[in-house]
């Protein structure tokens, strides 16, 4: 994994190249290998190279023999080998034997169609200086960030909003899509929460020729209309099958192979497969674990080590660590936090780079494909309750699916999940408890922002953007797909994944994110995914004797760090005086004092509620990021 | 036995006082508690408080979204069962 940065133009600058170096010093914590600078004509490109395959020649940005491409790359591409073969069956000659020199020789061979032939995961920017065109793609599920803005004459991109702004772009916040950030936990594919600033969307491309863009799509999530109509047990051996390949495909060719390990299924799949690829070789593992006991899944990672035989590495996040990594979670996720998972990443990031690991596996994307999450069940349960809301047995089955969660009473799972069951006929009837609550935290912002923006208005943007396909989905595989487009890229593979990662230098792998496996996932039916209230039944059917029964069999635990009680404790008490008190909040005025300072009452007395510690941290990582870039004033920005 | 209009003045003090940042004059007693006003932990909150006015625990049936509808829907619940 890299940094790429560039800026493309009409004709050569000599201002770019110092401009892009200033990008590359934004990201060097991305790539601290090399940093290089290539003016290609009218384009200039540059990467901060991480060197994890091909070390000693594959140089970026790469041109191509005749000097009319350009390469800058930031990734991996898993099946370089085949594509090389068939290109060099084509004649082309290659140089290295590394992935970059293939994706460069792929795409000037076979354009925009080499995408979705590509398998790994990965940030492209591919400049044709002689038709002086610029091509921006990202892998499907946008593990890899790229961020783009159009200027008078040209492109400006980069792999972190920050490098933007060392190119001397102004980039002030956009309220909007700020408080998308906390209403959706996400944003919407393409969108930043900066001014002028979009994203590559995950599957997705950008052709540029001067400051004229198309965006358009190479991928998109969908599910086979024909399912796979095998037996459960057929299906569990294709799909360890296919994850054992997944997992073999991202062993790092330098170094100790690793891995994330939270103790849960996923992890602990990825690791067990993990130990049978590499044999006795040894395996580092990493996990954190939380003071909190609540939240600590420490025994279960020890059962994960004691059965992979891992070199463990550990460390213990509590709620002043979790608070004293807060602000710099925020900075390099770029983007308001719901969660502080991300300050907890951090913490491990520091961890595994000072071990001198650079690369780490995660089971991250799991509970998307295979339906992990509560919110699936739930979604399953209220779909069936919908229809027959008399029915006794749907209230009784969402207390037991929620029994494990927060010690809420009845009257909260009946009365809160029984929001919105009259409007089935809503495409976001999975989402609207979880959304409408987030959606409360709209009553922070400052009143004429607060007039400005209706919580109606933030879950229609994602009415008018859902496919036409969409309807035709089970209400739970709606909610697989709203959770890959809002939470996966955003919350999850960005903010909690890359950015703390690379923050140390640190490139993150997934396999269940691979080509093969979620192809083979979107061509599951529900019932092998979710059965009732039992998740990832083809998972946990495909893991036998991979993984330890007492993981296999554990009730499913959400992975959180603490939240409110980070704010309680001494360096949290610091972060509230220093970006939400009466005083810095009037540094933006985009928040409402005396509503915030009910808040932090709230919190500084005792009990908050999930939706109050959510509204808090948003609030103030939104104030961080403010003083960092200020906020575009302008309503009707909105 | 406090009034009806004591509790409805118990109950606003509790929503604005603990639960939601609103100030007296923002709380209209006819708004939708349950759907725009409070959140889950708010819910519970006045679940409790339902049952201290009332002397028992909520029956299962009475754990309703209807019953948490509006200050109004509370106070009248309370009114029909304590």
């Amino acid at each position: 994994m890299c940094g790429i940065a560039g800026l493309t133009a009409s004709a050569p600058r000599p201002t770019d190249r110092p401009r892009v170096e200033a990008m590359l010093a934004a990201l060097a914590h991305r790539g601290p290998d090399e940093q290089r600078v290539v003016q290609a004509g009218a384009g200039c490109l540059g990467t901060a190279r991480l060197a994890l395959v091909d070390r000693p020649t594959s140089r970026q940005p790469m041109a191509d023999p005749s000097d009319r491409y350009a390469l800058a790359f930031n990734g991996e591409i898993y099946n370089y080998r085949e594509l090389r073969a068939e290109l060099e069956r084509a004649g082309v000659a290659f140089r290295t034997t590394g992935d970059t020199e293939v994706l460069l020789h792929a795409l000037v061979r076979w354009g925009v169609d080499a995408l979705p032939r590509l398998r790994g995961q990965f940030a492209v920017a591919f400049w044709d200086g002689l038709e002086r065109t610029l091509l921006l793609a990202r892998d499907r599920f946008g593990i890899v960030p790229l961020h783009w803005a159009a200027g008078d004459d040209g492109v400006a991109f980069a792999s972190e909003v920050a490098a933007l702004r060392a190119a001397g772009l102004d980039t002030p916040l956009v309220v909007r899509d700020v408080v998308d950030t906390g209403v959706l936990w996400g944003l919407h594919p393409g969108r930043s929460v900066y001014a002028g600033v979009r994203s590559v969307p995950p599957g997705g491309f950008v052709l540029a020729r001067g400051a004229l863009a198309d965006e358009r799509s190479y991928w998109s999530f969908d599910f086979a209309a024909e399912r796979d109509a095998g037996t459960l047990d057929d299906q569990a051996a294709r799909l360890v099958d296919l994850l054992s390949g997944a997992v073999a495909r991202r062993v790092p060719a330098y170094g100790v192979p690793a891995v994330l390990l939270s103790g849960g299924l996923d992890s602990s799949a990825v690791t067990g497969l993990l130990r049978r690829e590499v044999g006795d070789d040894p395996v580092d593992s990493y996990s954190i674990e939380f003071a909190s006991a609540a939240l600590d899944e420490s025994p279960f990672q020890r059962a994960a080590v004691r059965a992979f035989g891992t070199r463990h590495h550990a460390v213990v996040a509590d709620d002043e660590t979790v608070a004293a990594a807060l602000v710099h979670a925020v900075e390099h996720a770029g983007m308001p936090l719901v969660r502080t998972a991300p300050a907890a990443s951090i913490g491990l990031a520091a961890r595994i780079e000072a071990n001198g690991t650079r690369a780490v596996l995660s089971g991250e994307g799991a509970d998307e494909l295979f339906c992990g999450y509560d919110l699936f069940k739930v979604a399953w349960i209220r779909d069936a309750w919908s229809r027959d809301p008399a029915d006794p047995r749907w209230p009784r089955l969402l207390e037991e699916a929620l029994a494990q969660q927060r010690g809420m009473g009845r009257a909260v799972e009946r009365a809160f999940y029984e929001q919105g069951l009259d409007e089935r006929s809503d495409p976001v009837f999975s989402h609207q408890n979880r959304w409408r609550s987030s959606a409360r935290l709209l009553q922070y912002l400052a009143p004429d922002w607060r007039s400005a923006i209706q919580p109606e208005d933030v879950l229609a943007g994602v009415r008018e953007r859902l496919p036409a396909r969409y309807r035709a989905w089970d209400v739970v595989e709606q909610a697989q797909y709203l959770e890959v487009t809002y939470f996966l890229p955003s919350a999850l593979l960005a903010s909690q994944c890359d950015r703390p990662y690379m923050a140390h230098s640190i490139e993150a792998r997934y396999p269940f994110l691979d080509e093969d496996v979620a192809d083979f996932a979107l061509t599951l039916p529900l019932r092998a995914k979710l059965a009732g209230l039992e998740e990832k039944v083809v998972l946990k059917v495909a893991t036998a004797g991979v993984v330890p029964d007492e993981i296999r069999g554990r009730v499913k635990q959400p992975y959180t760090a603490p939240e409110g009680e980070v704010f309680r404790s001494r360096a949290g008490d610091a972060l509230l005086d220093a970006f939400v008190s009466p005083a810095a909040l009037t540094r933006h005025g985009l928040f409402d004092a005396s509503r915030v300072a009910w808040l932090v009452a709230k919190l500084r007395r005792g009990r908050t509620s999930y939706y109050d510690d959510l509204a808090l941290l948003w609030v103030l990582s939104t104030q961080v990021l403010a003083d960092a870039c200020g906020v575009d004033t302008h309503l009707e920005a909105v | 036995m406090k009034s009806l209009d004591e509790v409805r003045a118990d109950l606003r003090g509790l929503i604005v006082g603990q639960l939601v940042p609103l100030t007296d004059d923002e709380l209209v007693d006819g708004a939708p508690l349950v759907d725009q006003v409070l959140d889950s932990l708010g819910i519970a909150e006045v679940a409790v408080f339902i049952e201290e006015e009332i002397g028992r625990p909520l029956h299962e049936t009475e754990e309703v979204r209807s019953t948490f509808a509006s200050v109004d829907a509370v106070v009248s619940f309370i009114a029909e069962h304590r």
